[in-house]
């Protein structure tokens, strides 16, 4: 498995990280220069504008002050010229002039030779709402004059200029007027200054505001200011112009925001999305280093898998090889020992046919005895060769009649068997698939340890019956003989096994094993049950599979 | 020779030979007999190879024949005597001591007429010898 270190894992946290972070950076970087530009460019041109509408402005109400101005000289050049008029004459100058003239609510004249005030208004208001007296017209006599005190702020706030006049014959006298400011101011402004807030001050007082600024801080933090020199005293208003709140929207749009948003957005996706890219094509280098790994141990695992496979069949061949070896070995000496031992039984026996007199009867007796072990030798040899061919030759499988075996069996075994005093009841057996020999060496082996072991009972019983079960078939050989003790049972079956010592029981101790090796051949199994002197019970279950 | 032998008797150890004999001889079957000591010797006897005395070949009614002898076997006396139209016929009867069945199969296939296991007889040492001799001489002068 491909298992990277802390460093390297550490080093690719970095590698996964500062790529996109770099992206985003830029990104942003970016998204704030473009809007920084819009901004700066949309609030140049909002200053821009609103510093000429002011200056417009100023000039415009520098202008219009200047008219006014020419207007009282002009009247004041009458007066001059033309002295004492009926006042009637001048009543009606002034009402046209007033009429002429937005604002201008009032004009008077004080004689000061001929004492005695006389005031024009314009119609709707009258002279003692007017704020000109006749006794602040005497303190200006000098020089024109505007009177800052004269503001009324309990009333619409008002401008008045003071105007001395001079006639040629020396006589003096002054020339009031009052203009409502703001009147005059609107009419000034007409058709200037849409969107924006304009305030007149005079000093610290403000005389007159036009609109409503913007609400919006950071529309209306600044403002574009202009100055209306007035054309007396040196006094100066002061215009001061913020936008409003349309002007603002329209000027001051939120698209640079929405570019920033974007912008920024989009970093931070590309940001994103280029680390995803990146983890997933590290995840695939990973798992491509992963699975390189994966295949090399594969491979590794492979190769020991052959290796394994090729010792296990050397192995095997030289099992075998010694298996068979060890097979001619056993039949060799087998073979060759069956030959000699045949000869020791044969001439012992004719030692006994052809000098019996000579030997006499002890000599006949020895005789005997060596014609025994030589007949003993051989039985055992012969069961060592059935034991040895059951375990190693192929089983031939058949379809066996169990019934006629058993039977079979049981005639060859009672054939050999002193006494005939044997009842043998063969039940209708269940047929079988095996090998039709080697099942006979079981039955043969079965029958002749019944046979042996129930010697000596009056009157000797043998079943044979068989039943099927769900997966086996399970054969049952039962004798009414002396019985083994269960606590043996397990070594029954094994090889020069003899649970009794009794000499009268022939027997190599290899009968029961052979069985045991034949059943265990034929995937099946066997035991016994009894009880000393309760006769046995033996069982040889086989697969069910292919019987009826 | 002053009888035409009657039986041939392929046999190498001693031993067997000798019980074979006194039985045949105590069971009083005295037909004229003759022993070949291993497979070379019966071709010989048989006519069936040269034989280097260049004595004339026999016509045995019945042959013992032993599986396991030096230099020719059992087996091949057989082959050869099967294939030999002078003795194709002659009754051959096997004598071993292998009960293996594949040996056994074998000596069929080659056309044996009988396959007799050494064993130890109870009744007399090579009494089973006896039985078949009697047999098979008595069968062929019926043929005759």
């Amino acid at each position: 498995m491909y298992n990277p270190s802390v460093t390297e894992r550490f080093h690719r946290r970095v590698r996964d990280f500062w790529v996109p972070c770099a992206v985003f950076s830029v990104g942003a970087a970016v998204s704030l220069l473009v809007w920084g530009l819009l901004i700066a460019d949309r609030r140049t041109e909002l200053k821009e504008n609103a510093q000429e509408v002011a200056s417009e402005i100023g000039d415009s109400t520098a202008a219009g002050l200047a008219t006014l101005d020419h207007v009282l000289q002009g009247l004041a050049g009458r007066w001059a010229l033309f002295g004492r008029r009926p006042i009637g004459e001048w009543s009606a100058e002034a009402e046209l002039e007033i009429q002429t003239h937005d604002g201008l609510t009032a004009l008077g004249w004080a004689d000061l030779e001929q004492p005695g005030w006389r005031v024009t208004a314009t119609p709707g208001t009258t002279t003692e709402t007017l704020g000109i007296s006749e006794r602040r017209a005497r303190l200006h006599t000098n020089q024109p004059s505007l009177d800052p005190t004269d503001v009324d702020h309990a009333r619409e706030p008002s401008y008045r200029v003071y105007f001395p006049m001079r006639r040629s014959d020396g006589a003096g006298g002054v020339l009031a007027a009052e203009f409502r400011l703001e009147a005059l101011l609107e009419s000034l402004l007409r058709g200037r200054a849409w969107g924006y807030a304009v305030e007149f001050s005079w000093g610290d007082t403000p005389i007159f505001k036009r609109g409503v600024p913007s609400t919006d801080s950071w529309q209306s933090w600044w403002f574009a200011r202009s100055v209306v020199r007035l054309p007396y005293d040196g006094g100066e208003w002061r215009v001061l112009l913020r936008p409003t709140g349309p002007l603002a929207a329209r000027m001051l749009n939120p698209l640079p925001h929405y570019l920033l948003v974007a912008g920024l957005g989009l970093s931070l996706l590309i940001a994103v999305l280029i680390h995803q890219w990146r983890l997933k094509s590290h995840q695939a280098h990973f798992l491509a280093a992963s699975n390189r790994a994966l295949i090399g141990k594969g491979e590794e695992l492979k190769q020991l898998a052959d290796e394994l496979e090729a010792r296990v069949a050397s192995r095997t061949e030289a099992l075998q090889e010694a298996v068979s070896e060890l097979e001619a070995f056993n039949y060799s000496v087998s073979h060759d020992l069956r030959s000699p031992l045949g000869a020791i039984a044969n001439f012992a026996t004719i030692l006994q046919e052809d000098f019996r007199d000579e030997l006499g009867g002890d000599g006949i007796a020895v005789i005997e005895r060596i014609r025994g072990s030589a007949l003993q030798a051989t039985t055992l040899l012969e069961d060592l060769l059935q034991l040895s061919h059951a375990g190693r030759s192929a089983i031939q499988f058949e379809r066996v009649n169990v019934t006629a075996l058993a039977r079979e069996c049981f005639a060859q075994a009672i054939a050999t068997e002193k006494g005939a005093d044997v009842e043998c009841i063969i039940e209708r057996l269940p047929s079988v698939d095996g090998d039709r020999t080697l099942l006979g060496q079981v039955f043969a082996n079965l029958f002749s340890n019944a046979l042996k072991y129930s010697r000596g009972q009056e009157k000797r019983n043998i079943w044979v019956s068989g039943r099927t079960d769900e997966k086996t078939v399970i054969f049952e050989v039962r004798d009414n003989g002396r019985g083994f003790d269960t606590r043996f049972a397990s070594k029954l079956f094994e090889i020069f096994e003899r649970l009794h010592n009794d000499p009268e029981i022939e027997g190599t101790g290899v009968g029961l094993a052979l069985v045991a090796r034949i059943v265990k051949r034929h995937g099946g199994s066997v035991w016994a049950e009894s009880k000393p002197g309760e006769g046995s019970r033996f069982y040889v279950s086989l697969p069910r599979e292919g019987t009826t | 020779m002053a009888e035409d032998p009657q039986i041939l008797f392929v046999e190498d150890n001693r031993d067997e030979l000798d019980v074979a004999l006194r039985a045949l001889r105590r069971a009083g079957v005295h037909a004229p007999l003759m022993v070949a000591r291993d497979g070379q010797e019966a071709l010989e006897f048989l006519g069936i190879e040269d034989s280097p005395g260049g004595e004339v070949p026999i016509n045995p009614r019945v042959i013992f024949l032993d599986l396991k002898m030096p230099r020719v076997d059992g087996w091949e006396v057989l082959r050869r005597v099967r294939e030999n139209p002078d003795t194709a016929t002659l009754p051959v009867v096997i004598l071993s001591a292998s009960d293996r069945s594949e040996d056994i199969q074998r000596c069929y296939d080659l056309g044996a007429n009988s396959f007799l296991l050494k064993r130890f007889d109870p009744r007399s040492p090579g009494a089973y010898i006896v039985e078949a001799a009697r047999y098979w001489l008595g069968l062929n002068r019926l043929a005759k």
